[in-house]
């Protein structure tokens, strides 16, 4: 989507002048060949392990750390609900989900290692959320969630549909967990699914940390490459998209969705009005990443500090990272404008939503095609078609 | 030096050829009526538009309601859930009835009677293929709906990009439906039938044109009319079909043929939309003057270009479909392979400009039965497909 502007160029060249724009390229590679050799020389002198030390263990560990140890106190009051379903215990259950989502915000863009293979983003955060599946599969007592149809069926958007989904007020939803134990089993499943895969991804990090910190080259699979590859892939869809966009009705021809928002049962159920919250928090979460700040507040070398070195080098380049430090801001400001309710936001005035959509769309222009350009870092995926 | 001086005398040649070409021109200058097109696609008679497409208008948007029907989403792109029954579909489709937007229902506008059914060549098995269609996604598909599907099992899929839910054979049903009707309807009804001698020179509207016959009660020629409506199956859904950038930039707005012709104007083929468009503003102009022959020259190169858009997307989602699966993607793949289905499927309704389609219906179907079941179709059987639409429609 955002490489249009340069396939359009391409493309807007009829033959001939396409031709001769390759015999050109060809030229100017030979006549360059030498200048080449010297910003490969110069470009290490930024030592990009630093970036992945300090990510790994100033934001991922830590982060990760964070979210465990929500989960595992929503699995707690998870168990303790399931066991006696009153109001007290249900209220501890909505609000340890509602920090444990918090906390999520902050690593769902990392989906290296083993939680790509455990395809931990999508347990964890597929919306809209398959309800009619899940009342199947409570109704059958199916546990084995493993088919990729059963991503909407579980995770923490899967824990949203089965605390304020299943009926449409507290009272209900407590009602049918006492009165049949498939609610629980299969409330508690998602946990336990949950916390394993959390567990294995947790783990494994420690063992993992060197190799990764260590991978500091620039090819497609060097840790760099994959997580900012990762990272702007995320904003784009995890965030952009799926957050903002499709709710909006960006991608439907104008049309507005708003059973796509996230964590939609909390909103249209009047639990709590939670989207707003979700999404500033992933805003938050991206930009120290792109900052390289931890959760104290401490920043360390990171995308933005190379963006500086290498403008510092070559004073002709870009200077970038000011200019995506003043969008997050935008984006955060678009962001507070909204209602905390994006269900009601978008039923009101999508207007909002669409311009904060047009915030998030300015930094995944700079990310994307600036950025990646400044660090020759190679983008890894292709645009979904849309349709 | 030498070369440059054969390439002069090319010049040369061709220069002093124009010439001639453009004195024979001058001679015949009392037979010829010069047509020159307005700057927008806008005519008037008495300073009141004559320009009229609402009945095309209506059919995308009864299209684009069937498209959200045959994805168990209400019709009104509200995106909520929606199982909707054979008949119910069948009402939509075949008798313009049943839509959650009143202003589609008791138009008189129906999708199925203008299918398949070009003056020059309509064909009443492939308006039953749609049917078919229908009757498969509402008695198959729907009742699967969050069963896991298989080969030879209909249910849903899910991979990293996408869910979809499809037939026994892997087809997601709202694609293959409406990529068909993109040939079915909007193609053939604008190269088969309204830009055909046997729509506009049928009975006396030539005459009727020539003479400037209006009519009855209203501001157009029925030849002006036949005209707009080929133009509307393009442009219908256009908030404003007047605009100065409508031939360099249209919106793509719905589902169907100006969805596509935009992708392929930003990607394949820069400039196709501008080709177009000023054929249709110049057939148009020519239609005033009375000068038949632009008129003809015009619609030709409507009826090859938007034949290049089907060729274009046929061939993109093959190779979609391949390099899908070769990522692992099955469900993103098959959604390719579905879109690919419907284009290869609306290959029959193209037009070469000598009055044939690209592919006939014949071969159309022997395509379709080798990519028939997804979950076994051989690449190498696409791959053949690819070169054989590329090497047919020159792109």
């Amino acid at each position: 989507m955002v490489l249009k502007p340069l396939f359009f160029y391409f493309y807007t060249m009829n033959k001939i002048k396409y031709t001769l724009f390759s015999l050109f390229t060809i030229l100017l590679i030979i006549s360059c060949t030498g200048d080449s050799e010297d910003e490969q020389n110069l470009v290490p002198e930024f030592d990009r392990s630093l970036i992945l030390k300090n990510y790994t263990e100033n934001i991922i560990i830590p982060r990760y750390n964070d979210f465990k140890s929500k989960l595992d106190g929503l699995k707690i009051a998870v168990d303790n609900f399931v066991q006696s379903p009153s109001s007290t215990n249900f209220d501890q259950v909505h609000s340890q989900w509602f920090d444990t989502y918090l906390k999520w915000q902050h690593i769902e863009m990392f989906n290296i290692g083993k939680a790509e293979e455990l395809m931990f983003f999508n347990t964890m955060n597929t919306y809209p959320v398959d309800s009619e599946r899940i009342n199947q599969s409570i109704s059958s007592q199916r546990y084995d969630l493993s088919n990729p149809n059963d991503w909407s069926c579980q995770g923490l958007s899967g824990v949203d549909y089965m605390l304020h989904g299943i009926a449409e007020t507290k009272e209900g939803i407590i009602q049918k967990y006492a009165d049949d134990s498939r609610y629980g089993d299969y409330l508690k499943n998602l946990l336990v699914i949950m916390t394993r895969n959390t567990n294995d991804i947790v783990q494994d990090w420690p063992l993992y940390k060197e190799s990764f910190i260590q991978s500091s080259g620039n090819s497609n699979s060097s840790s760099l490459n994959m997580l900012t590859n990762d990272f702007v892939y995320y904003f784009e869809k995890g965030l952009r998209a799926n957050k903002i966009g499709i709710p909006a009705g960006v991608y439907s021809g104008g049309n507005s969705l708003p059973s796509k928002v996230e964590a939609y049962y909390s909103s249209k159920n009047s639990f709590q009005d939670v989207s707003k919250d979700l999404a500033k928090e992933a805003v938050i979460a991206s930009e120290n990443l792109f900052t390289g700040t931890s959760s104290s507040g401490n920043s360390g070398p990171s995308l933005k500090t190379y963006l500086d070195y290498i403008y510092s080098a070559d004073v002709n380049k870009e200077n970038l990272s000011p200019i995506i430090i003043s969008n997050f801001q935008k984006a955060k400001d678009a962001i507070d404008q909204l209602d905390k309710n994006f269900v009601d936001q978008i039923n009101s005035d999508k207007t909002k939503m669409l311009n904060a959509f047009d915030k998030l769309q300015a930094i995944v222009v700079n990310m994307k095609t600036n950025m990646l350009s400044i660090l020759s870092i190679q983008v890894d995926y292709i645009d979904a078609d849309g349709d | 030096m030498k070369n440059y001086k054969s390439i002069l005398r090319v010049f040369t040649i061709m220069f002093i050829s124009t010439l001639f070409v453009a004195c024979d021109n001058n001679d015949e200058d009392d037979n010829i009526i010069e047509v020159i097109a307005p700057a927008n696609y806008e005519f008037l008679r008495d300073g009141v538009s004559t320009v009229s497409f609402s009945g095309q208008t209506t059919r995308l948007k009864q299209v684009d309601a069937i498209y959200n029907a045959l994805n168990s989403k209400a019709d009104d792109g509200s995106g909520s859930t929606k199982y909707y029954t054979e008949a119910e579909i069948d009402a939509m489709f075949a008798d313009g009835e049943g839509f959650m937007d009143a202003l589609l229902n008791g138009t008189g506008k129906k999708v199925r009677s203008k299918t398949s059914a070009g003056c020059a060549a309509g064909n009443s098995s492939t308006q039953a293929q749609f049917d078919d269609q229908i009757a498969d996604f509402t008695g198959n598909v729907v009742s699967a709906w969050t069963a896991n599907a298989s080969n030879g099992v209909a249910g849903k899929l899910t991979d990293a990009t996408r869910s979809i839910h499809v037939n026994a054979k892997g087809h997601e049903i709202d694609q293959t439906f409406v990529k068909g009707l993109i040939g079915g309807m909007c193609t053939d009804q604008i190269v088969n039938n309204y830009l055909q001698p046997c729509q506009l020179d049928s009975g006396t509207r030539t005459d009727d044109n020539t003479n400037g016959v209006l009519a009855s009660g209203k501001n157009y020629t029925d030849m002006e009319h036949k005209w707009d409506e080929a133009f509307g199956y393009l442009y219908g859904q256009e908030a404003d079909y007047s605009r100065s950038d409508l031939g360099s930039a249209p919106t793509g707005n719905g589902t169907t043929l100006n969805k596509y012709f935009k992708k392929i104007n930003d990607s394949n083929m820069p400039g196709i939309a501008q080709t177009v468009y000023d054929a249709f503003k110049l057939g148009r102009a020519a239609i005033v003057a009375g000068n038949y022959e632009v008129r003809d020259a015009q619609a030709n190169i409507i009826k090859i270009h938007l034949s290049k858009v089907i060729g274009y997307k046929s061939v993109d989602y093959l190779n979609g479909y391949m390099s899908k699966m070769a990522a692992g993607n099955t469900a993103d793949a098959f959604h390719a392979l579905s879109e690919g289905y419907g284009f290869v499927m609306s290959l029959q309704f193209t037009n070469d400009g000598t009055e044939n389609p690209y592919f006939t219906k014949a071969e159309v179907d022997a395509m379709l039965a080798q990519m028939d079941n997804f979950w076994t179709v051989k690449d190498s059987d696409l791959t053949s497909m690819v070169s054989q639409i590329q090497s047919a429609l020159n792109i």
